[in-house]
């Protein structure tokens, strides 16, 4: 288990130095998907809540494709 | 009616007439008579629709007796207090119990939001998994992936939490599944190895593209995974930030999202559990007779 927890501290700061696509936006994300939850992804209520993430997540230089 | 005002008439007609004496007595008596009759041809109506129900007709001044409640009257006010106060206490508390279980029905799957239905997908085993395998009992569902470089497994250390609490304390146990978002890098094998490390009791779910998109799209998960793409290919995938409680009819009960921690977790799904009523037993509470009151 200590290399485990060892591992978990490399994990940590590797979060913090180069942000993973899970550990950003979470608010963003949230809201999307709440959104979805409720009306459906092809909602035209949810359009903007996709855009707003979408932007987040450019900002930490991820790319997210578009719903298919 | 008429006979009781016709008599009164005649009476007060009779009473001055009867005090006189005299030879013109007769004549008076016979002159008022034929007036008053005359009279009371021209306006009848009067006098008998001022007679109320019940009520002392007319009294030596002629008029109808007024101001004072009679006793029919207060009887009716008791009876309008006693049946408008039991009806008005009945149909409260029946409104408040229809309400409750409207709440639990709409929760249930048949108003917002509307999700799960029909899918097919195999579990890390090789077997085949449809929604027919949601019945007879409580389900709990996580959309992920298990591609290393953005793993988070906050979430199903969280479900693993959740389970050994549920199992240990309030005697529930739940199936838990994860079904992957990315089934081109997810196979069975790939599944079975990355749960190793989670709650043994999870279990992964995979399947065609096709396959994965529907359930993804049953469930409300935003699926925005590329089709067709080439070995080594990097992309971004999606994942529910919810977990799906799903009761053993297969119905969505709830969907909990990162606010719940673990211990509000638990207590919201030990509440969903133990106020589930099967479908039996709400067939039989159907809908009053008297249920439309209340739309």
């Amino acid at each position: 288990t200590e290399t485990d927890k060892k591992q978990e501290q490399e994990n940590h700061a590797e979060c913090e130095d180069k942000p993973k696509p899970c550990c950003v936006c979470k608010p963003e994300k949230e809201e999307r998907d709440t959104c979805i939850l409720f009306n459906g992804q092809d909602s035209e209520k949810c359009k903007e809540f996709i855009e707003k993430y979408k932007e987040c997540m450019k900002g930490y230089g991820f790319e997210v494709p578009s719903a298919n | 009616m008429l006979k009781l005002s016709r008599s009164a008439n005649l009476r007060l007609v009779q009473l001055p007439a009867a005090r006189l004496s005299g030879n013109g007595a007769k004549l008076l008596t016979q002159r008022g008579f034929f007036t008053v009759t005359r009279l009371w041809q021209s306006n009848g109506k009067k006098p008998l629709s001022r007679v109320p129900v019940g009520g002392t007709p007319i009294k030596d001044n002629g008029k109808v007796r007024e101001g004072s409640i009679e006793f029919s009257t207060g009887k009716a006010i008791a009876l309008f207090l006693a049946v408008g106060g039991a009806l008005s206490y009945f149909f409260n508390r029946e409104k408040r119990r229809l309400e409750t279980q409207k709440e639990a029905e709409a929760n249930r799957g048949y108003g917002k939001p509307s999700l799960g239905g029909p899918f097919h997908l195999e579990d890390m085993y090789g077997n085949e998994f449809t929604e027919k395998n949601l019945l007879g009992k409580f389900s709990i569902i996580y959309f992920g992936f298990s591609n290393c470089p953005d793993i988070c497994p906050d979430e199903l250390d969280k479900l693993g939490l959740w389970l050994n609490t549920l199992s240990s304390k309030y005697g529930i146990t739940l199936q838990p599944l994860f079904i992957t978002c990315d089934p081109a890098r997810d196979s069975p094998a790939v599944l079975k190895e990355y749960l190793s490390d989670f709650h043994p009791s999870i279990l992964g779910l995979t399947g065609t593209f096709d396959e994965v998109k529907n359930a993804c799209k049953k469930y409300r998960v935003y699926f925005s995974t590329p089709p067709n793409v080439k070995p080594g290919q990097d992309y971004l995938v999606d994942h529910s930030i919810f977990f799906y409680l799903m009761d053993p009819e297969g119905q969505f009960v709830d969907a909990l999202g990162r606010n719940y921690d673990e211990k509000t977790g638990v207590d919201k799904i030990v509440e969903h559990v133990k106020s589930y009523v099967p479908a039996e037993q709400r067939a039989k509470q159907k809908e009053a007779w008297y249920s439309f009151l209340f739309k």
